[in-house]
């Protein structure tokens, strides 16, 4: 499935979106400002080395945007429309992007009528699609390139994988542009021809359930710690869920408990996907679609991640070999959908990719095992990284950051797992001066994204250390479980 | 109940729900002021007031709210009725 004759056929026929504040666009105006926005970046699109940032509040025109970009063969760089200019000059010196669509630059891009260039260039699946940051364990965020061919499996895979979603359905456009969940929904939108609602949803639950009663939303992409919100006592006594038949669940872990409340209220009336994959491998590379059964669903407390995508390979590793059935060890993952690297940083780069029996493999980092019929399990981490609503962060680079800060001696961060949002994470701060929580988390906004500062930070004079000096989390966790059940 | 007294009422639900008995509430509190106030703690907020006040909130009611003020002005509605 090439991507531009994609694009193509789905903007050939007609295309129903409706903006964030609700408003339904007409289909001439989307082709209208689509072909501006395209004619624009094709004039300006002059080097094999160009790369389009986009950095905009989420609505259609971020999306036609990316569409754009695809469609022309430019790879781009998506962000979220507040990011700290400290990560912006960051991702700028680590991918020289040439060209920056913003709030103010879209407007000049939909009113653009030159015509230069009418020539598409040579977008050959070996060019990179698009380029997205995480945070990296340096200290510094790593830029993930993402080659079209594996963008091209990713989508034959929503198509073909999930037959049942048609262009009847509506779907809730929720994820921000800069978290790869939202592939997802770009996968759909190309592939099943459906509508798509763009959602003013911003972490108000609330909004979220009566966004989806108003427009009889049928699909549903989003992360478990939302949905969990969206299944919690209160709101389902005031939801009708009864228009819901599609949910797509992915970038953290789908608990238990979350398993338990899907069978509660849906009872089978949704189709519920369990994705699992890492930005390094195209947003997901395993699937599960939830069988309410649960001794088919879950094992020992964990629910099931099913099977990689076709193009995709993966294998439990111990010491280099493949694991027994039932063996917990760290998940490589394999094949087409797999990064090309992380831009300009070998270092990383080689730490990630590894040669195994003959191929290359994402080392994921992830604890997982597989049961004897194949089903994979996800359990864990095998390094400091963590899921934090649905976004993998760091806690020794949340420290990094945190020390920048003049008046901060030491930052140590922990995270304690909950059901909420897969993790509560703490910061153990060293102060060097007298300073308030606000104060600090008032700093810290600057340096790091909203996700990434502890929840919770409390103050300490020194941590307990091990018979080498080194911090040992382990007993600060310890500390602090026991001081919340002494209060 | 005038508007002074379900304001004392709100903050004294919010000041226990969020365990911050010293937060200073007014009409323009919002989530966005307070780290403490997020997401989940927003939902047990609004499960306190209604149950204090005897009152049912839709979601379309809860949509829109954005501070604390909009808050009181819903709960004034729902008294009258």
């Amino acid at each position: 499935m090439l991507i531009r004759e994609l694009i193509q056929r789905r903007l050939d026929s007609s295309v129903t979106i409706f903006n964030r504040e609700g408003v339904a666009i007409s289909d001439t105006q989307i082709k209208n400002e689509y072909s501006a926005i395209k004619q624009y970046l094709l004039d300006f699109h002059s080097s094999p080395q160009d790369c389009v940032a986009i950095k905009q509040h989420k609505d259609y025109r971020y999306f036609l945007t990316i569409l754009a970009c695809l469609e022309i063969g430019i790879p781009y760089i998506p962000m979220k429309y507040d990011y700290p200019m400290d990560r912006v000059e960051q991702i700028k010196e680590d991918s020289k992007f040439t060209l920056l669509a913003d709030d103010a630059k879209i407007e000049e891009l939909i009113a653009y009528t030159g015509r230069t260039k009418t020539l598409l260039p040579d977008a050959s699946s070996e060019k990179d699609a698009y380029i997205i940051f995480t945070s990296g364990s340096t200290g510094r965020p790593k830029g993930v390139i993402i080659q079209r061919q594996a963008l091209e499996n990713f989508f034959t895979f929503i198509q073909d994988e999930f037959p049942a979603v048609n262009d009847q359905d509506k779907l809730l456009q929720v994820a921000e542009f800069s978290f790869d969940q939202s592939v997802v929904d770009i996968a759909l939108f190309l592939t099943k021809n459906l509508t798509f609602h763009f959602s003013n949803f911003e972490n108000n639950i609330f909004k979220l359930g009566f966004e989806i009663e108003t427009h009889r939303i049928s699909v549903l992409n989003t992360v478990p710690n939302t949905l969990n919100m969206f299944l919690s006592e209160f709101v389902a006594e005031r939801m009708d869920y009864s228009c819901l038949k599609h949910l797509f669940l992915g970038g953290a872990r789908f608990s238990h408990g979350l398993y338990i409340k899907c069978v509660k209220y849906f009872n089978k009336s949704v189709d519920i996907y369990n994705l699992y994959g890492p930005t390094e491998a195209t947003v997901y590379c395993h699937v599960k679609k939830i069988s309410y059964d649960e001794s088919a669903d879950c094992f020992n407390g964990n629910v099931s991640i099913g099977h990689p995508f076709a193009g995709v390979t993966a294998h439990i590793v111990v010491d280099d070999k493949i694991a027994p059935a039932n063996e917990k060890g760290e998940l490589y993952i394999g094949g087409v959908q797999v990064m090309r690297e992380y831009i300009n940083n070998p270092e990383q780069t080689a730490k990630a990719l590894v040669q195994f029996n003959g191929q290359t493999y994402y080392r994921s980092g992830d604890l997982a095992f597989q049961t004897e019929s194949h089903d994979f399990f996800v359990v864990g981490r095998v390094d400091d990284t963590i899921k934090y609503r649905g976004f993998r962060i760091n806690l020794l680079d949340i420290d990094s950051y945190i020390t920048r800060l003049p008046y901060v001696q030491d930052s140590v961060t922990i995270a304690i797992p909950n059901e909420i949002t897969e993790n509560q994470t703490i910061g153990f701060i060293i102060l060097k001066e007298k300073k308030t929580v606000k104060e600090i988390k008032t700093d810290l906004a600057e340096l790091l994204l909203d996700y990434q500062v502890p929840e919770k930070i409390i103050f300490t004079d020194k941590y307990p250390t091990n018979v080498s000096g080194k911090v040992c989390k382990n007993t600060l966790k310890a500390q602090y479980l026991e001081s919340l059940n002494k209060a | 109940m005038n508007n002074i007294d379900i304001l004392k009422t709100v903050t004294s639900i919010i000041q226990e729900t969020l365990e911050l008995p010293q937060l200073v509430v007014t009409n323009e509190t919002s989530a966005n002021d307070v780290d403490e106030w997020d997401s989940m703690t927003h939902i047990q907020l609004i499960a306190a007031i209604e149950a204090k006040f005897k009152v049912r909130f839709a979601l379309g009611e809860l949509q829109t709210l954005k501070n604390v003020g909009d808050m009181i002005a819903l709960i004034t509605k729902k008294l009258n009725k």
